[in-house]
């Protein structure tokens, strides 16, 4: 059952049963930006209910920027900026006791956001029912870790990141997401867990052979698609229940699937996947490393 | 009006004392209706606010000024707001400084004078990049193959090798695997459905352990309303997908909750599961007892471990619906209605016992439970006021009366 066709019926059940729906909307819009002035690194935490979510790289010398237009009926936003622990701290949370309003498909709502290209980033995202346009490419990453509700998230890195990172964890609830151009994140480990919903992992871009990358892959009920750059050392381990997985263009060796080209590889990626129910399927496509 | 002016940055003043050239480092702004208000953050931690509202010109929340509402200074402070170029704070304080004044006039004059005396105190602060990237940190080396486009990034050096890119591959894995024989299909199948009957019966005895009046609420449910069990397990699973769908919006909607989202999908699959399963072998119990209770009434001796047996008895008989499927299903027309017919039965069976599971809230609610059927039982020739039911206590002879 694809997301989509699941979230306007879930909408709309929940629709019919709350009956405390108001339909006022009352549209506020609240933006911040903020110089960079010598900060070393910047963590932003992000909490968006509903709506749609837009990340990106600035362009100018901004440390920060964030625009949010808001229903201030049902929702509070909130940015702030602790200038001594180089933390920004991005809310629009909704205001339980108004009510809900469930119509997050047709909202104009929105949070965007863009970050500095020059300093070193640490990102904890949060989204609930929300779209969500992420390119996170350029951003000096160390660390990110995304959560998604009831979602359709698309996360890319349009360029490389400009330093190494630690860690990328995705973690998608009910939602489709879609990962791009993995290899230009240079994160060391690459974790997604998804619980309902297909989840496709490109992993085209540019791979920086200093950093060796660990992808584990943990899905519930859903689809895995993987987009594997041709002549990428790609090694498999699948821990499968209910779940097909496509061993085009690969070769058994034990428990493990190799790419063909993996001894000669000279860069190499491991992915661990655990999957329940649903297929693990593989694209090949050209790729630059 | 020099008066009013004059007036006016004395307020400015006295309520901005630090604004003699301060750096500002970034703003914030919030556009409502009513309001508008328009913070600078300040190098030292102070801010300045300046705030329209209902008409006031507020700076850091001392009336400075008056302007028309929704007159030339209002919009023209939120156009400036709005435009691209106030994205970032030096383009919002030239948007701001450069505001057309030809259209002012009167009191609106005065406050924007007032406005534009505070913004002039203000300087944007340096850009200070961290010395790692901004000085360029160790150059990463990024090796691609020649031809290959690559992306402008001045922390990446790239080099470019006379490596061709490798060809794609029409490659293949394949599963070798042996195509059963029909003997060997057959087998296989059965063994299945008797994997399927040991993991059932297992189950059953389980849930004879630890909720055995639930269950037997449910198969009770069951035999006595059937119709009404079927309908309602009918009518219940197009409305799974939805009510999954609400909890996980509605979880994911508090934003908090989507850290539950994962064990909720669990709890959810896992309650369906045991609300089909144990719908299921609360069928099997009605159809064993039905089958042993003939049995009994016909004078067969029956040998006891009662309830166990009923299920037993049951899975038996709603397996057996399978055994032609398992026969016939390699043969050409006779395999497909068979299996066809043998889903049909169990999905019927199976969603009568969900149904009965929903219409008596997991076996707690007895509102549809049977009455006591003499014609299946000799139960009544041992009746007595304590163990009668209390359906049947009207309709029985009391003794000694």
């Amino acid at each position: 059952m694809s997301l989509r066709r699941l979230l306007p019926l879930a909408t709309a059940g929940a629709l019919l049963l709350m009956s405390d729906l108001a339909t006022a909307q009352t549209w506020q819009s609240v933006s911040a930006s903020r110089r960079v002035h010598g900060e070393k690194r910047l963590r932003v935490d992000v909490e968006f209910a509903v709506g749609t979510f837009r990340l990106r790289p600035t362009e100018g010398n901004a440390l920060y920027h964030a625009d949010i237009l808001y229903d201030a009926e049902f929702f509070e936003p909130r940015i702030e900026y602790d200038a001594e622990r180089g933390r920004l701290d991005l809310r629009v949370t909704p205001e339980i006791e108004n009510g809900l309003d469930l119509d997050y498909d047709d909202t104009d709502q929105h949070l965007t956001v863009e970050l500095s290209r020059s300093v070193p980033t640490v990102l904890e995202l949060k989204f609930g029912a929300a779209r969500a346009e992420l390119d996170l490419g350029g951003i000096p990453l160390e660390r990110a870790e995304i959560k998604t509700g009831a979602s359709e998230s698309v996360v890319s890195f349009e360029e490389p990141n400009p330093i190494a990172c630690d860690r990328l964890e995705v973690g998608a609830g009910a939602a489709d997401f879609t990962l791009t151009q993995l290899g230009n994140a240079r994160c060391r480990v690459i974790e997604v867990a998804g619980g309902i919903g297909d989840v496709t992992l490109d992993f085209t871009g540019q791979w920086d052979s200093a950093v060796d990358t660990r992808v584990e892959i943990v899905m519930g009920f859903g689809d895995v698609n993987l987009r594997l750059p041709i002549g990428l050392g790609i090694e498999v381990d699948i821990d499968r229940l209910f779940a097909g997985f496509e061993g085009s263009g690969f070769v058994k060796r034990g428990s493990r699937y190799f790419s063909h080209d993996y001894d000669g590889a000279a860069q190499k990626l491991r992915l661990d996947i655990k999957a329940a129910l649903g297929d693990v399927n593989v694209e090949w496509v050209e790729g630059s490393f | 009006m020099t008066r009013i002016r004059l007036w006016t940055v004395a307020l400015l003043l006295i309520a901005a004392p630090a604004l003699q050239a301060q750096e500002v480092v970034g703003h914030s702004s919030t556009r409502s209706d009513e309001a508008v208000t328009l913070d600078f953050e300040l190098d030292n931690g102070e801010t300045l606010t300046l705030t329209l509202i209902h008409g006031r010109l507020l700076l850091n929340g001392v009336e400075v000024g008056r302007y028309e509402d929704g007159g030339v200074l209002e919009r023209a402070v939120r156009e400036a707001l709005a435009s691209s170029r106030a994205q970032e704070t030096e383009g919002l304080l030239a948007q701001l400084r450069g505001l057309e004044t030809e259209q002012l006039a009167g009191v609106e004059e005065s406050a924007y004078a007032a406005m534009a005396e505070a913004l002039a105190a203000l300087e944007m602060a340096e850009v200070v990049l961290p010395e790692g990237i901004a000085a360029g940190r160790a150059a990463t080396t990024v090796v691609v193959p020649s031809g290959v486009a690559v992306m402008k990034s001045p922390e990446v050096r790239i080099e470019v090798q006379e490596r061709p890119a490798p060809r794609p591959r029409p490659a293949r894995f394949e599963l070798l695997q042996d195509s059963p024989s029909f003997v060997g299909g057959v087998v296989s199948s059965a063994m299945s459905l008797l994997a399927t009957f040991v993991a059932m019966a297992f189950l059953g005895l389980g849930m004879l352990f630890f909720v055995p009046r639930q269950l037997e609420t449910v198969a009770d449910t069951v035999w006595s309303s059937f119709g009404r069990s079927f309908l309602a397990g009918l009518f219940a699973q197009p409305l799974i997908l939805p009510v999954f769908g609400m909890m996980i919006v509605g979880l994911a909607l508090t934003v908090i909750g989507i850290v539950v989202i994962p064990f909720a999908i669990v709890a959810f699959a896992l309650g369906l599961f045991l609300a089909v399963v144990a719908g299921y072998v609360a069928v099997a119990r009605t159809v064993g007892e039905i089958y042993l209770r003939r049995k009994m009434a016909r004078g067969e001796a029956v040998q006891t471990w009662g309830t166990y047996r009923y299920i037993l008895y049951g899975l038996l008989g709603l397996m057996s619906i399978w055994l032609p499927a398992v026969l016939l299903g390699r043969v050409a027309v006779a395999g497909p209605i068979a299996v066809v017919s043998a889903a049909t039965i169990t999905w019927v069976l199976a969603t009568a016992g969900f149904g009965a599971t929903l219409l008596t809230r997991g076996g707690v609610r007895g509102t549809f439970v049977r009455r006591l059927d003499l014609a299946l039982t000799d139960e009544q020739f041992w009746t007595s006021d304590a163990v009668t039911s209390p359906r049947e206590r009207g309709r029985m002879p009391r003794s000694g009366t």
